[in-house]
């Protein structure tokens, strides 16, 4: 038996290869998986430096003060932004600014959001044109801008700030660009963070969490591009890199992770089960051959 | 020193300079200016006065007249020639005057219808058959005489005069028949220099015909059927050279005897033969290239495949002489150049594949190393192709590309397995089979998998080798086994499953690789044996040990990457304490082979797990854990139960090292077994609730520790127990009121007075029982 063990068991492995042919989802060849388990962890040495060195939300408002005297000055208060906002706060989802965030419409083409130290969110005209106005795309915007808040992304920002002026920095342009880098720019691991977030404010406040895809995918233009099954270890070497620089991760890493969020999720896993009449998601194409 | 064996070409030159260089010191320098020079110089300086004989005649004869004279001049000296010949001391002019006189005879049979002033003949096509007549009639002649010299010249001047009157494809044609004449007589003359002269006579009326093809107009402009004919003739002459001339190999010598020298003889016609076959290789490339792709191709595969068939003929063995080894070495680089010039990507991946099986299975039979080089040579061609066309690969071609790289690769192993069973594994031949058979499968997997398949098909050739190593005995095989698992293990760590949803009821992707890597590397360290000695600088023991770590590390990552903080706590500790278990083993073969290994992973994850609650769940945003259900508590509970079975198991240590290290073990897993429920209640709960829940779980560990006497129990419960009571005294309760704080701390007191009454009491009674 002990001498027959390795082909029965290889036996058994065909099956599951063939499983995994015809049945799984794309996969491919990357380093990302344990450059992310790794950055992970550095996330979470964060949140316990946030847990020791606490940001209030007036320290945030005041870190985000001088950015939000410039951005007002080309934005105005949009109604419908603004209900809808409340809407997804009244999920109960929302606690750090409750009722205290302001939603801002910007006077650009570009499809653009962002969200300042403070509770200021800001979504262009061109973001709103991209989405066609439809509602729970615009909500899985204004969720993602505001799981930024609550999840201590933008407070962190605030603090590694606070760190730039109480060094040794000259003024000027030079120490102003640094403050701003510090304070807006995030890593993919705390956009897939953000993503979550707004899947689960998204399903509380009733809306159609399958409406994430669908925006990313409006934003990018395009449907998401292939990325091949087989990769050079030079390019996992490059999305590596690029990965460590980058502020977003990939359109199809996003939707991957959407995916596998709302793909596997039972009912009320996301805090709530979706309204009749709202799938959870649309069904999951076949895996390609 | 060891001299160095020379190769066969510097053997055939070395040869071939002795005997030349052997014949001459033989016959001595003056003898031979004296002897040969002189006669036949003078005889030349005869036929030369003859030639201006005519010239100088010309004008006063007309053409029958001049044809007349040169031809009677050329009759009476050939038949002086023959009647001097008959006398001893006059044999020395015999030679000479015949020769001359056939030279005499061949200008006049050349001047009837090539010269102007002697036209007789109008038709190209009969002035050519004169030619053939004066040709044939000298080498009769020579023959009759049995003038190896004198048969040498005859075809030397035949092909001569058919250079000077070329007529295209007819006189190929003539060129063609001298040339087979030839063939056939030179071993029945033992003239090795009757091979030179033909090939180099045949090749240069070839030429026109060749410079025809390559110019611009040269395909085009030449009929097909000329084309083919012409080089169906070259092929015709090239293969009975190739046949009849060369020696037969013969006897093997005796044991004890060195093997028979070949002879000056051989060394020519080795060398005539194997630059002939050369000329002849460049001459069919060179015209098939001009010509249509397609058919270059195909022609150039049959070319490939009549100069390994040519080779092959010689016999068996790597002895022997160099035409063999030339035949060989062309006809592998002309099918090479055939494969690389076919149209499309799937005919070269099979290409390829072919020709290194034929060509190996060719010189296993044969036993000829220089076939298996060819043919391994074949393989690295091949796979050198994949690498360089897979990112192109169309569809289409997919299955085409991985059906030859699997046909390859089995022909590798196929290959090395018969190298093994007639005794020859013992080279490197056999190891190159093996690996590149190897590679060519990984590379057929690889391109008709996605990753999360490819690494599990990987498994199951991982397998299939170990199985396959045992049933042989075959270590090679089992030290591929070893490398394959490890490159498979590493691999598992660099795979992205995308969106990851399940494909078979709640198993995902990731779960299913995860569960093969485990039953796989389970199965090599169960039922499997090592891989004996040193294998890449690694020790056999450790190679199979490596196989324990790889299942930790890909079960432990795949868990992290499967499952939420929740779940991904109590999943590590159960796996910590699964590997607890298998640490207790103590066969030596097996899983026993691990058991230390498998006991240090079992205290690394535990503290992993330890810091993962901290780093993980404790701190992690509540809004992205989801909703806390009744499934997940009952897991999160049950497990931490589960892990302090350690402290009831029979004691396994039998040393005092081991009694330290089961002691250590028995407190490192209480503890954990109280800190993850501690954590559970640390996030889920606030404020004093979490105080509450903590000081009844740590009296949860407390009372059954006193009761049953076990310490293990008991220490973290009353840590816990510490904890809560600094939680309470300096968060909980200083912010109420005095009433509500004066209460609570005199609660607290009598709580801490009275356990402290228990832990005493129990504990001493614990003593009364030991002593």
């Amino acid at each position: 038996m002990k001498a027959r063990m390795p082909m029965l068991a290889a036996v058994v492995l065909m099956g599951a290869v063939w499983v995994l042919h015809t049945r799984a989802t794309q996969s491919r060849e990357s380093f990302l998986p344990v450059l992310r388990a790794a950055k992970d962890h550095g996330r979470q040495a964060e949140r316990l430096a946030a847990k020791a060195v606490p940001v209030s939300a007036d320290e945030e408002r005041r870190g985000g003060e001088a950015v939000v005297a410039r951005l007002d000055g080309m934005s105005r208060e949009d109604e419908g932004l603004t209900a809808l906002g409340r809407r997804l706060e009244r999920t109960g989802l929302a606690p750090h600014f409750a009722g205290r965030y302001r939603y801002r419409l910007l006077q650009d083409s570009r499809p653009l959001a962002f969200s300042v130290p403070g509770g200021s969110i800001y979504i262009s005209e061109g973001m709103v044109t991209a989405l066609a106005g439809q509602q729970d795309r615009l909500a899985f915007v204004l969720g993602h801008e505001i799981g930024h808040n609550e999840l201590g992304h933008l407070a962190d920002r605030v603090r590694y700030a606070q760190r730039f002026d109480s060094w040794l920095l000259p003024g000027g342009d030079l120490a102003q660009g640094l403050r701003d880098l510090a304070a807006f720019s995030f890593g993919p691991a705390l956009e897939f963070e953000a993503d979550s977030y707004a899947l689960r404010i998204l399903t509380l406040a009733d809306l159609r969490p399958g409406a994430a895809a669908e925006t990313l995918e409006a934003i990018a233009g395009r449907p998401a591009p292939d990325p091949g099954t087989h990769a050079d270890p030079a390019d996992m070497l490059v999305e590596a890199l690029r990965e460590n620089v980058g502020t977003h991760p990939d359109l199809e890493d996003r939707l991957d992770r959407i995916e596998e969020d709302l793909g596997r999720a039972p009912a009320g896993a996301l805090s709530s089960a979706p309204a009749p009449g709202h799938p959870v998601f649309p069904p999951v194409p076949s895996p390609k051959p | 020193m060891e001299e160095r064996k020379k190769n066969k070409l510097e053997e055939l030159l070395e040869g071939f300079s002795a005997a030349f260089l052997g014949a001459l010191r033989q016959g001595g320098m003056e003898r031979f200016i004296g002897e040969k020079l002189l006669n036949y110089v003078g005889m030349l300086l005869v036929v030369l006065s003859g030639a201006f004989f005519l010239k100088y005649t010309a004008g006063m004869l007309g053409p029958v007249g001049k044809l007349a004279i040169s031809l009677a001049a050329g009759v009476a000296v050939v038949g002086l020639g023959e009647y001097l010949g008959r006398e001893e001391r006059y044999s020395l002019f015999r030679l000479p005057l015949v020769g001359g006189g056939w030279i005499v005879i061949y200008y006049t049979a050349f001047a009837a219808h090539y010269v102007e002033a002697t036209r007789i003949i109008e038709s190209p096509t009969v002035g050519l058959a004169v030619l053939c007549v004066a040709a044939a009639g000298m080498i009769a002649h020579s023959l009759r005489i049995r003038s190896r010299i004198l048969t040498g010249f005859a075809f030397a001047l035949a092909y001569l005069a058919f250079i000077v009157t070329h007529l295209g494809v007819q006189s190929l044609t003539v060129c063609t028949v001298l040339a087979l004449a030839g063939a056939v007589l030179v071993r029945p003359l033992a003239s090795p220099e009757l091979a030179a002269i033909n090939l180099a006579g045949f090749y240069l009326n070839y030429f026109p015909i060749f410079r025809g093809v390559l110019s611009a107009s040269g395909a085009q402009g030449l009929p097909a059927a000329d084309f083919w004919y012409s080089l169906g003739m070259a092929t015709l002459v090239h293969a009975v050279f190739a046949v009849l001339v060369p020696p037969k190999p013969g006897r093997a010598p005796a044991a004890g005897e060195p093997p028979t020298p070949p002879s000056p003889d051989d060394y020519w016609m080795d060398l005539s033969l194997s630059l002939s076959a050369v000329v002849y290789a460049a001459v069919f490339y060179g015209q098939t290239s001009a010509y249509q792709p397609l058919h270059g191709a195909a022609g150039l595969l049959a070319l490939g495949g009549m100069l390994t068939a040519l080779s092959a003929l010689r016999g068996k063995g790597d002895g022997g002489s160099a035409l063999q080894h030339v035949q060989a070495f062309l006809g592998a680089a002309v099918t090479a150049l055939a494969v690389f010039q076919l149209d499309g990507m799937a005919e070269r991946y099979w290409g390829f594949a072919l020709a290194a099986s034929v060509l190996g299975t060719l010189g296993l039979w044969l036993d000829r190393r220089s076939f298996e080089r060819y043919a391994l040579a074949f393989m690295g061609l091949g796979l050198l192709h994949h690498w360089g066309c897979m990112g192109s690969l169309p569809a289409e071609s997919r299955l085409t590309a991985v059906l030859s790289l699997g046909y390859l690769g089995a022909a590798g192993y196929a290959l090395a397995g018969l190298r093994q069973r007639v005794g020859r594994a013992a080279t490197w031949i056999s190891g190159v089979w093996l690996y590149g058979g190897l590679a060519a499968i990984l590379a057929a997997l690889w391109l008709q998998f996605q990753p999360a398949a490819f690494a599990v098909s990987v498994f199951v050739l991982a397998l299939i080798l170990e199985w396959a190593a045992m049933e042989a005995g075959a270590e090679p095989l089992r030290q591929q086994a070893v490398l394959l698992e490890a490159a498979a293990g590493l691999y598992c760590f660099c795979i992205d499953y995308g969106s990851n949803l399940p494909v078979l009821g709640p198993v995902t992707p990731r779960l299913l690789v995860t569960a093969s890597a485990v039953v796989t590397y389970g199965a090599a360290l169960a039922c499997c044996r090592r891989p004996e000695g040193v294998f890449l600088g690694v020790a056999g023991s450790d190679w199979r040990r490596s196989s324990a770590w790889f299942a930790a590390g890909i079960a432990a990552f795949g868990a992290y990457n499967e499952f939420g903080p929740r779940l991904r706590l109590p999943l590590w500790g159960l796996g910590a304490l699964a590997l607890l278990l298998l640490g207790r083993r103590r066969e030596e073969e097996g899983l026993g082979v691990a058991a230390a290994d498998f006991r240090l992973q079992a205290y690394l994850l535990v503290l992993a797990t330890a810091a993962e609650g901290v780093l993980s769940y404790l701190v992690y945003p509540a809004s992205l854990l989801g909703t806390l259900g009744a499934r997940e508590t009952a897991i999160f509970w049950c497990s931490s139960l589960i892990l302090a079975a350690p402290v009831f198991w029979p004691a396994w240590a039998k040393t005092p090292a081991e009694e330290a290290e089961e002691r250590s073990a028995r407190y490192v897993f209480a503890a954990l077994s109280l800190i993850l429920p501690a954590l559970f209640i640390a996030k889920e709960a606030d404020g004093a609730w979490i105080t509450l829940g903590w000081t009844l779980l740590g009296m949860g560990y407390l009372l059954p520790g006193l009761f049953s006497g076990r310490t293990p129990l008991r220490l973290p419960g009353l840590a816990l127990l510490g904890v809560c009571v600094l939680k309470a005294l300096f968060r909980d309760l200083t912010g109420l009121a005095l009433p509500h704080r004066v209460l609570s701390y005199g609660v607290l007191g009598v709580l801490l007075v009275l356990s402290s009454f228990l832990y005493v009491r129990l504990t001493k009674k614990e003593e009364c029982h030991e002593s």
